[in-house]
């Protein structure tokens, strides 16, 4: 699938990687500001990974911790998603890597949990 | 004109399809090009005519005003002649059919306000043709003005040799911006003295034609012109089928006037307003309000040195406006915002340290010039050894920006105070209709930038960064991510930019950096928003349209990059806790 745009394969990604953690399970302050947790650590860690796999498992390791809500669908969504991510590896990363907090407000918009709140807050 | 002229050679926009203006964040048309390299002006024709007409108004006659603020009324016909150079033909070369269509459009106005026949006069004459003589052309204002180095600076924002301006209508100060405190002073500056100049041109405008309000329409035109038309009976047929359209409107009970300008290809109006108010209203269906003060005046980095800023505007109806009377109202707004704290603090001193000719031996800690007073600033900053020191040396304009910095962030609520800068251009074309009929005549390449005006690249930055912090921002989603300026017949695109003049970190301040922080887009709690992360914005909006809310992404853009800028809201309460 390598006409997929770079941008479309990152919103899969983070979209199969936010659905394992489990944030109700997490206090609400968390939740309120989940999309710019998620941007902190995720600019934080892709400095340093060196693959997408390895980006993932930081990802859910720091971010979820115990908090991860997994089913047999949701590993096999996450596995379908870095399969076909693989021949867009070096791209993906290095689009997340320069753009770590755009690439998870790309994503947080395509979800459009917010769509109809007002005044930015994130849920 | 010795060459015979064939119907051929003329280029009416005729046959170009109308523009919806549904994907445009801000309309204008364009005022200007280079004779000699068609490459266009950054200006919208509304603003040229208007700057013209000011510097126009130091002549005191009514009927050259009002002629400087329609002379290229028929512009946006679009209607070129390729000949050895450029011509972009907007005038009637008989003196009779130009007082027919004085006659028109004024038809409601007291002929006792203006004189139909010298306006119809001085607008034939503006340029050379074969109805005009050698010596009405020399001698007419509006090409004076026109051609002098005052309007093209302000177009061009070419400021070299503009400092001496010979014809005297043009005022500027010199500011010495080494610091970042200093930056903060010279945007309060101007800030202020825009507001005053505001009131100035009202009242100019107010004693010669008892208006404070200028609106310039810019409406389509109901008819299609035949291609095979040139600008003379293009500008008659005008006359008989359309002008009862564009009647120029002189209401002075609303102390208004307003000029409808015919637009060919647009497909529907937008309005351009100049008016006495105190800030730029932006309403992306209708037109924009533009305080006078905003319009006539720029704040420019200088072409020598890249510390200096220059602070130019436009002198109008004669009035001398002496820069020491310019100093007082800002020291005394100063004095206002910081009650009594600034005693010891002389007007004179402020005003040389700004200028960079205050004089002493000790140097100023944030901007290095010479400093006058010492505090113990080190429980404030964290981030210079310097300031470390029991004792810092301060100069008077970063002692003052300090006090304010103080005073703004008690009340900001860890917002960041963000100034507007020029756009960055990242492409400027014909728009795909016009370009078969247009190529040649006007250029349409991006380097073209580098000498554009500042006026319209900041208020492109200015709306932007209004409209993505309003609540009608969601509604314009698509405008915001993908930015772009129909300066018809040019399509430009854009990336708005701000800079940080304060940055806060809960009690520690940061202010010691080498530079100011040119190219940030948006400051946030977490990240900043840059040049080549806008642009990704961009192109990743375009690509992903199909699957994202663009609200949303506006929202998060708030919420994760904290999109605010402008002068914080200081309440009453926190005021009295500093105090």
């Amino acid at each position: 699938m390598g006409e997929k745009p770079i941008e479309e394969i990152i919103v899969d990604l983070f979209d199969a990687v936010d659905n394992m953690i489990d944030w109700n399970s997490m206090p609400d302050d968390v939740r309120k500001n989940k999309y710019s947790i998620m941007a902190k650590r995720i600019a934080s860690i892709s400095k340093s990974v060196k693959s997408v796999y390895e980006l993932v498992e930081r990802i859910l390791k720091e971010i979820a911790g115990d908090a991860i809500f997994l089913t047999k669908d949701k590993a096999l969504k996450l596995k379908n998603t870095l399969e076909m991510i693989k021949q867009d590896e070096k791209r993906a990363l290095e689009y997340i890597k320069g753009f770590p907090y755009l690439s998870v407000i790309l994503y947080a918009a395509s979800v459009r949990e917010i769509s109809e709140k007002k005044g930015g807050k994130e849920k | 004109m010795s060459s015979h002229t064939t119907l051929n050679t003329y280029i009416p926009l005729t046959d170009a399809k109308n523009v919806e203006l549904d994907n445009y964040l801000l309309v204008g048309v364009l005022a200007r090009t280079d004779i000699e390299t068609g490459l266009p002006y950054f200006d919208d024709l509304s603003h040229h005519m208007l700057m013209v007409a000011a510097a126009i108004s130091n002549y005191g006659d009514k009927n050259l005003v009002v002629s400087g603020l329609i002379h290229d009324f028929f512009k946006g016909l679009m209607i070129w002649k390729k000949s050895n150079g450029k011509n972009w033909l907007h005038l009637h070369e008989n003196r009779g059919v130009m007082e027919k269509f004085a006659e028109k459009i004024f038809r409601n106005i007291d002929s006792g306000i203006i004189d139909i026949k010298k306006v119809a006069e001085n607008i034939i004459s503006h340029h050379k043709h074969r109805g005009v003589s050698r010596s009405e052309f020399d001698r007419n204002i509006i090409h004076k003005v026109e051609s002098g180095k005052l309007i093209r600076s302000m177009e061009l924002s070419y400021m070299a040799g503009v400092l001496h301006d010979p014809s005297g209508h043009l005022t500027s100060i010199s500011f010495n911006l080494s610091g970042r405190y200093r930056w903060l002073l010279a945007y309060l500056f101007q800030e202020i003295l825009t507001r005053e100049l505001t009131n100035i041109y009202a009242d100019c405008f107010e004693k010669l034609l008892g208006i404070r309000k200028i609106k310039y329409v810019y409406r389509p035109l109901s008819v299609v012109m035949s291609p095979k038309n040139e600008i003379g009976p293009i500008i008659e047929k005008f006359i008989e089928e359309e002008s009862d359209r564009y009647e120029i409107v002189l209401d002075t009970s609303n102390k208004e006037m307003i000029i409808p300008l015919p637009v060919n290809g647009l497909k529907r109006e937008f309005f351009v307003e100049y008016n006495d108010g105190e800030n730029i209203v932006f309403d992306p269906e209708k037109g924009i309000h533009i305080p006078f003060g905003e319009a006539l005046s720029t704040f420019s980095l200088g072409s020598a040195n890249l510390q200096d800023g220059v602070f130019l505007f436009i002198k109008c109806c004669s009035r001398k406006i002496e820069e020491i009377r310019l100093f007082k109202i800002f020291f005394e707004y100063i004095k206002k915002e910081l009650q009594d704290k600034i005693i010891d603090i002389k007007l004179e001193d402020l005003k040389a340290s700004l200028r960079g000719t205050f004089e002493n031996e000790e140097l100023c800690t944030f901007c290095n010039e010479p400093s006058a007073y010492f505090k113990d600033l080190g429980n404030k900053f964290t981030d210079t050894p310097l300031l470390l020191r029991p004792i810092t040396a301060i100069c008077p304009a970063c002692l003052i920006g300090y006090m304010l910095e103080e005073k703004y962030r008690v009340g900001m609520k860890r917002k960041n105070f963000m100034i507007p800068q020029p756009v960055i251009i990242t492409s400027l074309r014909l728009l795909p209709d016009t370009k078969p009929i247009l190529k040649g005549c006007i250029k349409d390449s991006t380097y073209l930038t580098s000498i554009s005006g500042l006026f319209w690249q900041k208020i492109l930055s200015q709306i932007w960064y209004d409209l993505v912090n309003s609540e009608d921002g969601l509604k314009y989603a698509d405008r915001l991510l993908n930015p772009t300026y129909l300066l018809y017949p040019l399509k430009i695109k854009f990336i708005p930019l701000s800079i940080f003049l304060l940055h806060f970190v809960q009690r520690k301040k940061f202010v010691l950096e080498s530079g100011l922080d040119f190219g940030l887009v948006a400051m946030g709690e977490n990240h900043n928003l840059d040049v080549e992360e806008f642009r990704a914005l961009s192109d990743a909006f375009s690509k992903l349209k199909d699957r994202i809310d663009p609200t949303a992404l506006i929202e998060y853009l708030r919420a994760v990059y904290g999109i605010s800028w402008r002068l914080p809201r200081i309440s009453k309460k926190k005021r009295k806790r500093e105090g």
